[in-house]
């Protein structure tokens, strides 16, 4: 599988804080990379060394190939565009006038490119109103036109969606997805709001106290988060009894509830517990979340 | 970098506050201006041309301390500095762009200020008492000291996170560097002698030493300084009172290159956000 981003072994120490300890991750080439962590887990900073806004303790990191500590990292990183925490934007510059900055940075010749990326993003509208004066939902897809300026293969997103609203955070999820699946960019999102991330990710990174715990794709995550079936009935006893004469894996969670790991026959479960003289009182097919493996995985104590 | 320097005129074009700063600096040149041509037309009064020619020294190393802070503190307020970074652009690049980005800003605004003083000194004031030499190296004098100034706040801005913090230390900066630049002055301004007596056949007979007078190397280490400090070559500049012209622009640009590289290697190391 190709790469985009490998790190190895790296650390960012802050005055005696370890922000990352020795984190290794590999980002694959045309994935949605979810980078799932609590607040402090050390995601933003491994956003801000490979954008090159920090240099690492120790350690290195790779994109497409190239070591961080030669000279062609620069010219590596013109093929990727990020957002880290808020849009970078001169807020006192149209929606325009900030890609137009942006294009002279990069050195792009003509700015024939603005306007469709201003529609890609659904910024087209926006005309002579300055950037301070959009909303929170208009900054971030306007910093996310400013990290496509450049036409990159790579996009690092930070916390696209904080403090985004229900139709904000489609729109970017819509976004994300459109870019990743018309234009083959790779996209590393960091996140903890789990339920967005897990409708985009194709592969999830969870990382913990500036290391990584867990790297697998969606697919395994999908077989790892195991789905059941979750009974009510009158009496777990009798459950268990038929359960058992069905061979089928079961775990009993209290006096009337149970949850069931198999596809059953509603139907004949329900006779067979009609002849035991238990009730069924319902059946709800439960799927576990993204949300309680990351609890599972990082356990649930304090957050910073 | 040329693509830095390109971005960064074209943020400059936009900016309400570079086109502040010139009206500023030519509202200034103009009111200076006005008020000699009104003595000239009530009394008749005369004035050399290079009265107030080379205020502006003074004025921007304030204009300046409050520009620079706001402009390009917008690139870390507002994030900026990252999508540099982020497609491949050096700190080093970063720095300098900025740099020459704010000294073309002062060299603008230090022609918003003669403009006016020009455009009417010409016809009103009497020729300057200086030769044409002298004159032009004080105008490249005053130009190389508004880069000192640019290095001075250019190596506040990108090393302080903070847009109002690095204003607040430019403007205490440079009025701390002008006390100091006073203080330097003072013992200077002492004559040599509390009398002259001139005879008769025109020789001049010096009277009693003044005590205060500051002579030997403590006064070569004073004028070091005064000129060295920016503010020190302001003061000299405006009252077009330079005790050497030739070494001034010298100065400046030894402060420029120390500040410069000081302030891009801070940078170098610095952790941004």
């Amino acid at each position: 599988m190709e790469y985009v981003l490998v790190t190895q072994g790296l650390s960012k120490h802050y005055k005696g804080f370890k922000a990352l300890d020795t984190l290794t991750m590999r980002v694959p080439k045309g994935s949605i990379y979810g980078f799932v962590g609590r607040n402090g887990a050390g995601k933003t900073t491994l956003i801000r060394l490979i954008c090159g806004l920090q240099a690492p303790t120790s350690g290195t990191y790779a994109l497409y190939g190239v070591d961080s500590a030669q000279k062609d990292i620069a010219k590596v990183r013109r093929r990727m565009g990020a957002v880290v925490e808020t849009p970078s934007i001169y807020l006192d510059l149209t929606a325009e006038d900030n890609l137009k900055e942006q294009f002279r940075v990069l050195g792009v010749p003509s700015d024939e490119g603005i306007p469709e990326l201003l529609k890609l993003v659904g910024l087209e509208g926006t005309g002579s109103k300055k950037a301070r004066n959009f909303s929170l939902g208009m900054k971030q897809r306007l910093g996310i036109a400013v990290a496509l300026a450049g036409d990159p293969d790579f996009l690092v997103l930070d916390e696209p969606v904080n403090g985004l609203d229900p139709q904000g955070i489609i729109e970017i999820r819509e976004l994300i997805l459109k870019l990743n699946r018309e234009r083959n960019i790779t996209v590393l999102i960091s996140s903890h709001i789990l339920d967005e991330l897990s409708r985009l990710a194709t592969h999830y990174g969870f990382i913990d106290s500036g290391r990584i715990v867990k790297e697998l794709s969606a697919r395994e995550l999908e077989a790892a988060c195991r789905k059941c079936l979750r009974i009510q009935v009158t009496d777990t006893r009798a459950l268990a009894r038929v359960l058992d004469g069905m061979g089928i894996e079961y775990k009993i969670l209290d006096d009337g509830q149970a949850d069931v790991y198999a596809q059953v026959n509603i139907s004949q479960l329900s006779k067979a517990l009609d002849a035991e003289g238990c009730e069924l009182l319902s059946a709800q097919e439960r799927d576990e979340s993204l949300e309680s493996y990351f609890v599972n995985l990082v356990g649930g104590g304090s957050h910073d | 970098m040329r693509n830095l320097l390109a971005a960064n005129l074209f943020r400059l074009r936009k900016s309400v506050l570079f086109w502040g700063l010139l009206a500023v600096m030519f509202a200034f040149g103009a009111f200076f201006t006005l008020q000699h041509l009104n003595h000239y037309l009530k009394w008749n009064a005369k004035f050399y041309l290079t009265i107030d020619l080379f205020t502006y020294a003074l004025l921007l190393g304030f204009g300046m301390a409050v520009f620079i802070p706001l402009f390009f503190g917008a690139e870390h307020s507002d994030g900026t500095f990252r999508n540099k970074l982020a497609v491949g652009h050096s700190r080093l690049s970063i720095y300098l762009s900025h740099l020459i980005i704010s000294t073309v800003v002062a060299i603008s605004a230090a022609a918003a200020y003669v403009l006016p003083v020009l455009a009417v000194g010409l016809f009103i004031y009497e020729p300057p008492a200086l030769d044409a030499g002298t004159l032009i190296l004080l105008a490249l004098g005053t130009l190389a000291l508004l880069a000192a100034y640019c290095a001075l706040y250019t190596l506040v801005v990108m090393n302080c996170a903070r847009k109002s913090g690095a204003a607040v230390i430019c403007l205490v900066g440079m009025l701390a560097l002008y006390l100091a630049a006073g203080n330097v002055e003072v013992p200077l301004m002492h004559p040599e002698y509390l009398s002259m007596e001139v005879t008769d056949f025109g020789e001049v007979i010096p009277g009693e030493p003044n005590p205060r007078y500051v002579g030997g190397a403590k006064r070569q280490v004073l004028e070091t300084l005064q000129d060295l400090l920016p503010t020190g070559q302001s003061l000299q500049y405006m009252r077009v009172q330079v005790e050497h012209p030739e070494r001034l622009p010298l100065y400046s640009l030894f402060d420029t290159a120390v500040l410069t590289a000081a302030g891009a290697a801070l940078f170098r190391r610095k952790d941004l956000k």
